[in-house]
């Protein structure tokens, strides 16, 4: 379980990615990043992120058709594997318990 | 976001109206881009990305936006991830695995190209190419040099200026070299081209010429196609530029008006001086180097023939050099010149004394000496003509010589100096680069 723990960034595109839902492609994932985080995502660091996911089977994704009419190429649609949810719940409770008691200064700040 | 597709496709992007990629982008993303979905997915967002910029601001370009793209993403999979230092090693030691077949193949194990989706083939990837691995290694020599540089940022910004100043010394006098002594003067045969100084050596008003000597040379002479000159002493005067833009001195060569032409140089834009304008109290007029013409007007070529205030007269401007002809750099290294003048060929010229550098275009199959013989003739003849007659005389020179050979010793000097410059930096250098790698 220790080691199953996912950094900051990681976090932000798997929750992304959960959020989305059905729509989970890449640029959509990203999108939601910047406007739920609000702040700029570059491109390089989103897909290094995203395959370092995918290396540590984390995150999956499926080939599918675009959407987008004037799309040619394909989109790669993005889920969260069980054991992606499992580092993912992991991470959360760790930092729900490190930030236990601190809600008053955390809000202040 | 199924909405944000549906009002994308409502804006209706006319594909007619959408700028494509740069190509030079879009073959970096090939080269660089892992094969299958994943590169495929990657340029595809990216593109779709550019698609929407368009469209959501028509009328502007984003191919400098795209192009930057696509390099990060090129660094990002060409160079940074594609392999590891792990697989780069496993590059060149292939290991033997049996395959299903149950044949021996040699395989090459590249941890970070596992299998990396449901939809992804198998990425057991047998053999790089050679643009991938150079690449990588190019890449981590980058990386490599950015972080010693990071580590001891001072020492490298000293190196830096050493060699900026050995190399900017140099560079200096090569570039004032190179048009004197190095390239053939750019005009046309200048093998034809001569300097007619009234004496061998000496001061400039000791090689320079009467006016009225110009004129009876060019009505006497048998050997030369046509003679010309310029007032040696230019310097000496200056042109207030008032108007547009804030004043400005600026520095002006009086010309003969057939100068040009014997030299076989024609304007860029407009024409060459007029014989109205080659008279004493003549229609001003001027032609603009090159150089002033971009520096000051932007190189609008609407600023001929119309009218700039020099020296609060009204003067139009007739004619823009060519940027191959830098009257400075040629016959007045140092000097800076920004617009040509007509200087007539006449009595009261005549009166200001030895002031013409006086140039000649030989006949064909003239040559130097029989110039030179021509010349003496003639100027034999004004003498006994006239004996009172002052300032007469006529040395022949090829003009590359002269223009060189005035300039030869200053110039290898020059060049000398700039070398040990080169050396005194590169010793430097050296010894900082023992001293440090002693102190490590």
């Amino acid at each position: 379980m220790s080691r199953s723990f996912v950094g900051e960034f990681e976090q932000m595109v798997l929750l992304a990615v959960l959020q989305q839902g059905d729509s989970a492609f890449g640029l959509e994932v990203r999108r939601e990043i910047e406007k739920s985080a609000n702040r700029k995502v570059s491109r390089s660091a989103f897909y290094t992120t995203v395959d370092r996911l995918v290396k540590k089977r984390y995150l999956e994704w499926t080939e599918e058709s675009p959407r987008d009419p004037y799309r040619t190429a394909t989109v790669r649609k993005f889920s969260v594997t069980p054991s992606g949810m499992n580092a993912l719940r992991a991470s959360q409770r760790a930092l729900k318990a490190l930030a236990r008691g601190l809600d008053q200064l955390l809000e202040e700040a | 976001m199924e909405h944000k597709r549906e009002d994308r496709g409502s804006q209706g992007p006319r594909t007619g109206d959408i700028e494509a990629p740069p190509r030079i982008a879009e073959a970096f993303l090939r080269w660089t881009l892992p094969r299958g979905a994943t590169g495929e997915s990657v340029k595809g967002d990216l593109d779709q990305e550019y698609r929407e910029l368009q469209v959501s601001a028509p009328g502007r370009s984003y191919r400098g936006w795209y192009l930057g793209e696509a390099i990060k993403l090129g660094l990002v999979y060409g160079i940074g991830r594609r392999v590891s230092v792990r697989g780069r090693e496993a590059l060149w030691r292939p290991r033997r695995r049996r395959d299903p077949l149950g044949s021996l193949s040699g395989e090459i194990r590249l941890g970070s190209r596992r299998p990396s989706g449901t939809a992804s083939t198998s990425l057991s990837v047998g053999i790089r190419t050679f643009g991938e691995s150079r690449m990588t290694s190019l890449a981590q020599d980058a990386r490599y040099a950015v972080r010693e540089i990071r580590g001891a940022f001072r020492f490298y910004a000293f190196a830096a200026l050493i060699i900026g100043l050995g190399v900017g010394a140099n560079t200096a006098v090569f570039s004032v070299m190179s048009p004197i002594m190095l390239r053939p003067l750019p005009f046309e045969d200048p093998e034809e081209l001569v300097w007619v100084a009234r004496r061998e050596a000496g001061g400039m008003s000791s090689v320079t010429s009467r006016v009225s000597n110009l004129r009876d040379f060019r009505a006497m002479n048998e050997s030369f196609e046509a003679l010309t000159g310029y007032n040696a002493f230019f310097e000496q005067r200056s042109y207030n530029l008032a108007g547009d833009g804030l004043p400005e001195r600026l520095a002006g060569v009086d010309v003969a008006e057939d100068f040009l032409d014997v030299l076989g140089v024609r304007p860029l834009i407009g024409r060459n001086f007029v014989a109205e304008e080659s008279i004493w109290d003549g229609r001003p007029a001027v032609i603009l180097t090159h150089g002033f013409w971009t520096r000051r007007f932007g190189g609008d070529p609407g600023i001929v023939g119309r009218s700039i205030s020099l020296n609060d007269q009204p003067t139009e401007v007739v004619g823009i050099l060519p940027a191959t002809f830098d009257f400075g750099s040629i016959f007045t290294p140092g000097a800076r010149v920004d617009l040509l003048r007509p200087f007539p060929i006449s009595d009261e010229t005549d009166r200001m004394g030895n002031t013409l550098a006086m140039i000649g275009r030989l006949k064909p199959g003239a040559s130097v000496a029989s110039a030179q013989a021509d010349l003496d003739l003639i100027v034999s003849q004004l003498q006994d003509a006239d004996p009172d007659r002052w300032g007469l005389g006529a040395v022949v020179l090829g003009l590359q010589d002269q223009i060189s050979g005035r300039f030869r010793p200053a110039m290898l000097f020059l060049a000398a100096a700039a070398g040990a410059v080169m050396l005194v930096a590169c010793a430097n250098l050296s010894n900082l680069l023992l001293a440090r790698g002693s102190k490590r």
